[in-house]
């Protein structure tokens, strides 16, 4: 019923990964399972978790690439799940969807800033989610030379080759039309090379 | 947002232009029967009254004991109804851009 929004390079790439679904209603639940399963995912792949306890649980066990998962839980908040997921995966190769009926700035700044790739609202019409879903899939196997150039970059400077990081964010701040992601990590880079008059240049003041 | 059912507050899990999904108590209806809906949709800064009757299309039991019920809306307030799905969707195209530009996604 929702599988025509799904790309057939996406279905491929989904099919033999394993999503964990933390969700305390069963309802949404089972619509994600059934989506799941019609774009070819094996049932055996796809786990369900209704408490925050649970899902840390299975998220540890069977390190899914896709986590989805709503944000309030029963004692913590979904984002809170996803640096689980970082332990075993880079950033670039997880999935992590969040659902929700919150719509509040803080919550969404918090979800931009905690490795969510995708903020999907409740109640939700799945042919959207199924295009939502097809679209995230399609960006994580087809990343831009700027995403590339950004993840590099981070990598670079997690291993505190700042040069060489200072360099990939350099040639990010080309690929796009407001790089503010290159610019951010580029003065982070800046000010880990002692250069703090340099770092400051990359954060300019907002006019007006 | 819809409450039904004997005043016991029910969350639509899905919806489009002429269907919406509720869950249920199990055995509590059954496929191709006709239901009335009743209830008030909540937009952001009022909630209107929503009545309409529609054909239970699909059951789908669940791992709790209960029913998913699709319910092909029939004879309702069209214009109530589209404005409804229009929210829900212009905000999540809202979501979607703001979300973007956050993490420089755009």
């Amino acid at each position: 019923m929702n599988t025509a929004a799904m790309n057939s390079e996406a279905k491929l790439f989904i099919k033999p990964e394993k999503v964990v679904i933390v969700e305390p209603s069963v309802s949404f639940a089972q619509a994600l399972i059934v989506f799941l399963k019609d774009i070819g995912v094996a049932s055996e792949n796809i786990f369900h978790a209704r408490k925050y306890s649970d899902a840390i649980v299975l998220i540890r066990e069977k390190k899914p690439k896709i986590l989805i998962t709503e944000y309030n839980l029963d004692v913590a908040t979904g984002i809170s799940l996803i640096p689980l997921q970082l332990e075993y995966l880079d950033d670039g190769a997880k999935i992590a969807i969040l659902i929700t009926h919150d719509t509040t700035s803080s919550t969404i700044a918090e979800a931009a800033e905690e490795h969510v790739d995708a903020y999907i609202l409740k109640p939700f019409a799945m042919n959207d989610f199924a295009n939502r879903f097809n679209n995230l899939i399609l960006s994580k196997m087809k990343p831009s030379e700027y995403q590339l150039k950004i993840r590099s970059g981070k990598s670079l400077l997690k291993a505190k080759q700042l040069d060489s990081a200072a360099l990939e964010f350099q040639a990010a701040i080309g690929f796009a039309a407001k790089p503010a992601l290159a610019h951010y990590y580029m003065g982070q880079a800046r000010f880990l090379q002692n250069s703090h008059k340099e770092a400051l240049t990359q954060y300019p003041p907002v006019s007006g | 947002m819809l409450k039904i059912y004997d005043g016991e507050r029910i969350e639509a899990s899905e919806y489009d232009k002429h269907h919406v999904c509720f869950e249920v108590e199990s055995k509590s209806c059954a496929q191709g029967q006709l239901v009335q809906i009743e209830g008030l949709i909540k937009f952001t800064d009022d909630q209107v009254a929503f009545s309409g009757s529609g054909k239970i299309s699909r059951v789908q039991t669940q791992e709790n004991a209960k029913i998913k019920v699709t319910i092909e809306l029939r004879s309702h307030d069209k214009d109530i109804w589209n404005r409804f799905v229009d929210v829900l969707q212009n905000r999540q195209d809202h979501l979607d851009k703001l979300f973007a530009s956050m993490k420089d996604d755009e």
